[in-house]
């Protein structure tokens, strides 16, 4: 709509020539390759290991970077991002689509996919039962001490992330066999029926012996759950658990999730997008946009008390069951393009208390109480002097 | 033609009411016999009836498998419904040819659930949006892209955006592509079916303000369709609540949410998350999952999930009443009272 806009509509912006196309791609295959010899690397055992900053703490992420190669340009989808996940309680990570949310979770269990994803730099460090490791610095081969066994993960589609050609029963003594040099079919089968039981499988014998078309979604997610289970983690990582059910059978997955973290006495680090989930599980919160940490704290902090803009701006947005008000709030524009991000701070363009700071460097953390920081240059220390 | 249809109209003229569906009911055949005889079907809406004002959104809710969006296309007669009446505007489209359809559809447009797949990724956004207004001759040709024009900047789409195609936008963009598309023909009636839910929070925020700013503007009548409780409960005046493909309450907004009157109402309320870590709700949790609807238990469809259920849920379907002024339920436990 605006004048300046209409003008440069004549020459496409985004475009790439050959030129810059073929520059971009010897960049990124010297890159890939480096970081591909890094991950295929032979490396003794003393090279990953590691100490955590707190005892209390069992994950750790510390300005993680992860990276895409793409054809168009570096996709910074982790773009600095530190939190921590302390011993029995539930993290949640909230954000948008594309925010890097699902691909922090991806880094910690070394799913990214490459060539093309890479951990470009950043330590996580978690704590196994008598070792703290580097899971960014393992090698790729090294990594099934960890994944699988010490953390396991719950993925969004239950549908696509069982597999259909064998029974739930051979999907979930497959665990026992990896994890567990000692266990026999009966053991592996013993273990695979006391989790299908934890999970509230109302005829466990039923579902060992069945294929996963046989079941409901919900049902299929409990399933996810119990392999989750299966290897005793430490931590679970549940990546969108309920997005692809309906509200009744959130509820009662939600219900079972809360259950299990004190059955199993571990952690959880859930991601989603609902801010109403994250409410109500959560502990500690991590609000994340284009691939950085915005704010965290508390979940009473970080719902009583937002201070980020855009954090402000996802809780008014919603509509609630006992709101009435005729318009909807909403944070005008779009998240920008993840390929060359600005240098100021990335909410710029959609917030509405910009200073002119707010165009100078991107915000550093900010920190508020023990508990809370937040990354917003309304709360640098100069504007807390003021007022 | 088009005075056959007129007269009719005239006859049965309520000139409140733009939208009447009396026992719909749409079935999809799963076994046939060699003689094309159906042995056993798939009733995926089951004999629903409402009423629709002018300029009024009837919410319609449920979960995955209701028959909610497959109710909406039998309205729009996008599938042929296998019995009861449509009336829009008075006129029975179920009896309608092809031909007199035709006249009717500019007058009732759909939005689909996903941007992503229901735009032609080989048109320009300019082409997607004149094609309807030249098949319907709605302006004049050398009108048709000043028309457009007016038409994206009222939903929010920069006039340079004529000439890109789908792919160049965000799912937000999109949507509001799509949006546009449905109002070219200027319709009295859209169907909106999951709008928002393929989208992020404050995109939904958007699109959502967007659809009630358009409803004022050009009087539309929406019959929204969705999961989300929270979003129908914004955009909504009725509110239709959809298990197993029937309606199982229905009521102005301010009725069904203050005094919900059908168990499985009140469950779905309780089942949403509220964003107030403070908020402890009082759940009530279903047990089990939805029953198929090849196979539906007999009675009362939701007694197998219902808490409350007695012996002659099981037994008895339990009729459709109005309880309260314009509250409609089916439920056996209300009738005691």
């Amino acid at each position: 709509m605006s004048k300046e806009k209409n003008n440069t509509s004549s020459k496409p912006k985004g475009y790439l020539t050959g030129k810059e196309i073929r520059a971009i791609a010897k960049a990124n295959k010297k890159e890939t390759k480096r970081l591909e010899e890094y991950k295929n690397r032979r490396a003794k055992e003393a090279e990953f290991l590691t100490e955590m900053k707190s005892q209390n703490n069992i994950l750790e992420i510390d300005d993680l970077h992860t990276y895409f190669f793409t054809e168009q340009g570096v996709v910074k989808a982790v773009n600095g991002v530190s939190f921590d996940v302390p011993k029995n309680a539930t993290v949640g990570v909230v954000g948008e689509s594309g925010c890097g949310k699902s691909v922090t979770s991806m880094s910690v269990m070394r799913l990214i996919q490459g060539p093309q994803g890479q951990i470009y730099s950043g330590d996580i460090r978690f704590a196994a039962l008598d070792k703290t490791y580097d899971i960014a610095k393992m090698p790729i081969h090294e990594i099934h001490r960890i994944r699988g066994k010490e953390i396991a993960m719950i993925f969004q589609e239950p549908m696509t992330s069982l597999n259909p050609v064998f029974t739930i029963g051979q999907q979930l003594d497959e665990v026992s066999f990896i994890h567990n040099p000692e266990s026999t079919p009966e053991t592996a089968k013993a273990k695979s029926m006391e989790m299908l039981n934890l999970v509230g499988i109302a005829m466990p014998e039923r579902v060992y012996n069945a294929f996963p078309h046989e079941l409901s979604g919900g049902m299929r997610q409990r399933v996810m759950i119990a392999m989750a289970l299966v290897s005793n983690p430490r931590l679970i990582i549940a990546d969108e658990p309920t997005t692809a059910l309906d509200v009744t059978i959130q509820a009662q997955i939600l219900d079972l999730l809360r259950d299990l973290k004190t059955k199993i006495d571990g952690s959880i680090l859930l991601i989603t997008h609902d801010l109403g989930i994250i409410a109500e599980m959560a502990d500690y919160v991590v609000v994340m946009y284009a691939g950085r940490v915005i704010e965290k704290g508390t979940v009473e902090e970080i719902f009583h008390d937002p201070k980020h803009p855009y954090t402000v701006g996802l809780q008014k947005s919603k509509p609630t069951l006992d709101s009435d008000s005729d318009t909807l709030y909403n944070i005008p524009g779009n998240v920008p393009n993840p390929i060359n991000m600005p240098d100021h701070c990335y909410f710029k363009e959609r917030c509405l208390n910009c200073t002119a700071k707010c165009s100078g460097d991107y915000p550093g953390m900010v920190q508020l109480s023990p508990t809370h920081f937040v990354a917003c240059h309304l709360y640098g220390e100069e504007a807390v002097k003021n007022g | 033609m088009a005075e056959n249809i007129k007269s009719e109209a005239l006859e049965n003229k309520d000139d409140d009411i733009i939208l009447e569906v009396r026992n719909l009911r749409k079935s999809f055949p799963l076994k046939k016999t060699i003689t094309g005889k159906v042995t056993s079907e798939l009733v995926a809406v089951d004999n629903v009836s409402f009423k629709l004002k002018r300029g009024e959104t009837l919410g319609i809710v449920g979960e995955s498998g209701c028959g909610k969006t497959t109710m909406g296309r039998t309205i729009l007669k996008l599938h042929e419904p296998t019995g009861g009446q449509v009336l829009f505007n008075g006129v029975d489209i179920t009896k309608l040819k092809p031909s007199q359809m035709r006249e009717i559809r500019k007058k009732m447009q759909i939005i689909f659930q996903d941007p992503y797949s229901s735009l032609p990724p080989r048109s320009t956004v300019g082409g997607i949006l004149s094609e309807p207004v030249q098949v319907h001759s709605i302006v004049p040709k050398n009108e048709i892209k000043s028309y457009v024009l007016e038409l994206m900047e009222k939903c929010g789409l920069r006039d340079y955006y004529y000439e890109r195609y789908p792919h160049e936008f965000s799912g937000g963009q999109r949507q509001r592509i799509c949006i546009a598309r449905a109002l070219s023909v200027k319709p009295e009636l859209v169907v909106c079916d999951e709008p928002v839910s393929a989208l992020d929070v404050s995109i939904q925020a958007q699109i959502i303000n967007l659809l009630k700013g358009l409803q004022k503007d050009m009087n539309l009548t929406y019959l929204f369709i969705s999961h989300d409780l929270s979003v129908v409960k914004f955009i909504s005046d009725k509110i239709g609540v959809m298990y197993l493909g029937s309606i199982v309450e229905y009521g102005s907004k301010d009725d069904i949410f203050a005094n919900p009157l059908h168990p499985y109402t009140k469950a779905l309320f309780s089942a949403i998350p509220y964003p107030d870590p403070d908020v402890k709700m009082q759940r009530i949790v279903l047990k089990g999952d939805i029953p198929s609807p090849a196979n539906p238990p007999k009675g009362c469809r939701f007694h197998t999930r219902c808490p409350y259920a007695k012996p002659i849920c099981s037994e008895q379907t339990p009729e459709y009443k109005e309880y309260e002024n314009g509250h409609f339920a089916a439920c056996h436990l209300l009738e005691g009272e």
